[in-house]
């Protein structure tokens, strides 16, 4: 197991629950995480997690020059580099209210599809991706350019499949990645205002539903 | 079909306005973002040519503004709405719409039909309007949903703006029912009076596109209700989530950002790269296993040049001659002997010489037999034009065929006469 887990870890995987469940748990055995640690340490690396409950990940020891070169050109190309994927988690957010953007939600294909068909708004959004989804294309339907949308994500390791028959898929620990670049770019640029708790506490009568138009 | 004279010269205009537009392209593409201000000779020059042909607004003192029929297309064009942008309404357009039938209606009714065309082409491009606010309407609101509002930042602004549209969404609904109802009248209309075209017009380019556009709309407002709700219990990285997409749509030229970057910098930013782990073979072991991993990357390995592998050296090639050198084709013994003895009849007094007599000895010394020699030498003969006459051996009993034991050669009949006239 110990051997396993440290390959996942040279692969670059996020070593989570849901991926990864044994490499997981033998990690967060008592004394493992820091024997872990100390053997990527000899190689300069260090075992570094998300947040204190999340993913397992290689890190470097001691950031270099380059390193921060490499983050500086991912963000320059952030269109290519995670565009693809939060455009969309957003579909998939648009689509599922209760969808948080953490890791071990799950997404069932049909319920998703099924959200996209009943609202044109969802469904020219996903055509606007069908450019940028793996194998993806004008020519599929809604159904399966959605499937693609998931097996894309699946590949690039954000969703794991749970259940083949349901078609039920759940997010990694690999998401919270996602979600450190956009805090990261809450932070640096300004294209992401923050929401104070003045605003949200604001009380604004809602808009009501009218009769549905046209009947 | 040619055009009228007049239309021919509005075609001139529209020509001559949109090349001033081409031309000066840069101060367009600044004003679309708010105003210009003059600056360089070259830019006044266009600011100065774009207001001559009203593209441009004066604004205030030295400023200048985009035409707002330009900047509404503009923006349609590149889907970038500003805050609070309004619906187009289109109640004036139906109104026009309806002012028009009644016209045809009239028109047909007294039978004066000579304004008919006019006024038909006239009500086509008030349907268009309408087919294109409509359209456009849809467009901006979807934007407007899809992106949560993403061109204002605070939330309350947000939330007047879902108000703001769900009224607009009330009143678009409301004109779409009014213009179902006038779709409806002409349809029956129509009928009794006989307007078919417009009719079909009606019919296919709005009628069969209302159900379409009523569904797109109650979609809009179950979101704009819904909306609000959730942007309320949003989380911060989720607004985050929607507005870095949103930052994706509304700049489509842009790839990312710069940022800048200390080396003290959270290490889930940097994305873990795989080290790739290969197992190699200690070559001092010994064994079958070793021994085929060996064998393997032997056979893998390129064969090792060949140091004493002689190359040909290439030595440069010169023309010496262009000429062609002629070949004469060798004659056999046997084409010698019929040139010499056309020669001899040519020579000779006789008017007929003996193939099987001409010389023997040499044929003997060559070891040609005579049936050959005859009958290679006839043929030869005749294909020279020389006049040729078996000489046949008398007829046995039981043989059928002729035979001949010799051929008597003579020169053609022509050349005997030319050669006794000369």
């Amino acid at each position: 197991m110990k051997a396993q887990t440290y390959r996942s870890l040279l692969d670059g995987n996020y070593i989570c629950p849901v991926a990864f469940k044994r490499e997981y748990e033998f990690l967060i055995e008592s004394g493992n995480e820091q024997a872990a640690d100390k053997w990527l340490g000899d190689i300069d690396m260090r075992l570094a997690r998300s947040g204190t409950d999340g993913a397992f990940f290689m890190a470097q020891k001691l950031p270099s020059a380059a390193d921060a070169a490499r983050i500086r050109d991912d963000f320059q190309r952030y269109r290519d580099v995670y565009g693809p994927a939060h455009r969309m988690m957003q579909i998939i957010r648009c689509g599922k209210d209760e969808f948080t953007l953490t890791p071990g939600e799950y997404i069932q294909l049909a319920e998703l599809n099924q959200a996209i068909n009943e609202s044109p708004t969802l469904e020219s959004q996903l055509r606007g991706l069908q450019t940028v989804i793996r194998d993806g294309g004008a020519k599929f339907t809604n159904r399966e350019l959605l499937k693609r949308l998931l097996e894309h994500l699946r590949n690039d390791g954000y969703l794991v499949l749970v259940n083949v028959n349901t078609e039920m898929y759940q997010t990694t620990g690999k998401v919270d990645q996602l979600k450190s670049v956009l805090t990261f770019l809450a932070e640096n640029t300004d294209i992401v205002g923050g929401v104070t708790e003045e605003d949200t506490a604001a009380d604004i009568s809602l808009f009501d539903a009218e009769e549905p138009i046209g009947d | 079909m040619t055009k009228p004279p007049a239309r021919q010269e509005s075609r001139n205009q529209v020509r001559q306005i949109l090349a001033v537009m081409n031309r000066h392209g840069d101060v367009i593409s600044d004003a679309v973002d708010g105003t210009v201000e003059l600056r360089d000779a070259a830019y006044n020059t266009g600011i100065d040519a774009l207001v001559g042909i009203n593209a441009l607004m004066p604004f205030e003192e030295g400023q200048y503004q985009l035409n707002p029929r330009i900047r509404s297309f503009l923006s349609e064009q590149l889907a970038q709405y500003s805050a609070f942008q309004a619906l187009t309404r289109i109640s004036e357009q139906i109104r026009g719409a309806r002012t028009k039938w009644r016209e045809l209606v009239h028109i047909k009714e007294s039978g004066d039909l000579r304004d008919m065309a006019a006024i038909e082409e006239s009500l086509g491009y008030t349907v268009n309007e309408i087919v294109h606010f409509t359209v456009q309407n849809l467009v901006l609101l979807n934007t407007q949903i899809s992106t949560d509002y993403g061109n204002v930042e605070t939330l309350k602004a947000k939330l007047r703006q879902n108000d703001f549209y769900g009224t607009g969404v009330k009143n678009l609904g409301a004109e779409l029912e009014q213009l179902e109802a006038f779709t409806i009248e002409i349809d029956r209309e129509a009928l009794s009076k006989g307007l078919h075209s417009v009719r079909h017009m009606v019919n296919t380019r709005i009628r069969s596109r209302l159900g379409v556009w009523m569904s797109r709309l109650n979609d809009v407002q179950a979101t704009i209700s819904k909306r609000l709700f959730v942007a309320r219990k949003i989380d911060s990285e989720l607004m985050y989530l929607s507005k870095a997409v949103l930052w994706l749509i509304r700049n489509p030229t842009r790839n990312g950002f710069e940022v800048n970057v200390d080396e003290k910098v959270d290490a889930a930013l940097l994305r873990p790269l795989a080290i790739k782990v290969r197992p190699q073979v200690d070559v001092s072991e010994s064994g079958v296993s070793v021994q085929e991993v060996f064998v393997n990357a032997i056979q893998r390995l390129k064969p090792a040049p060949n140091p004493w592998e002689k190359k040909e050296t290439v030595t440069p090639q010169y023309v010496l001659s262009t000429g062609v050198t002629e070949i004469v084709a060798e004659m056999t013994v046997s084409d010698v002997l019929v040139e010499e003895l056309v020669d001899a009849l040519y020579e000779s007094d006789e008017t007929f010489l003996s193939v099987a007599q001409w010389k023997p000895e040499k044929r003997a010394a060559h070891a040609i037999d005579t049936e050959s020699w005859l009958l290679y030498a006839a043929g030869q003969l005749h294909t020279m034009g020389m006049h040729i006459e078996f000489t046949l051996a008398e007829r046995q009993g039981g043989i059928f065929n002729d035979v001949f034991e010799d051929v008597m050669v003579s020169l053609p009949e022509s050349e005997v006469s030319e050669l006794e006239a000369a």
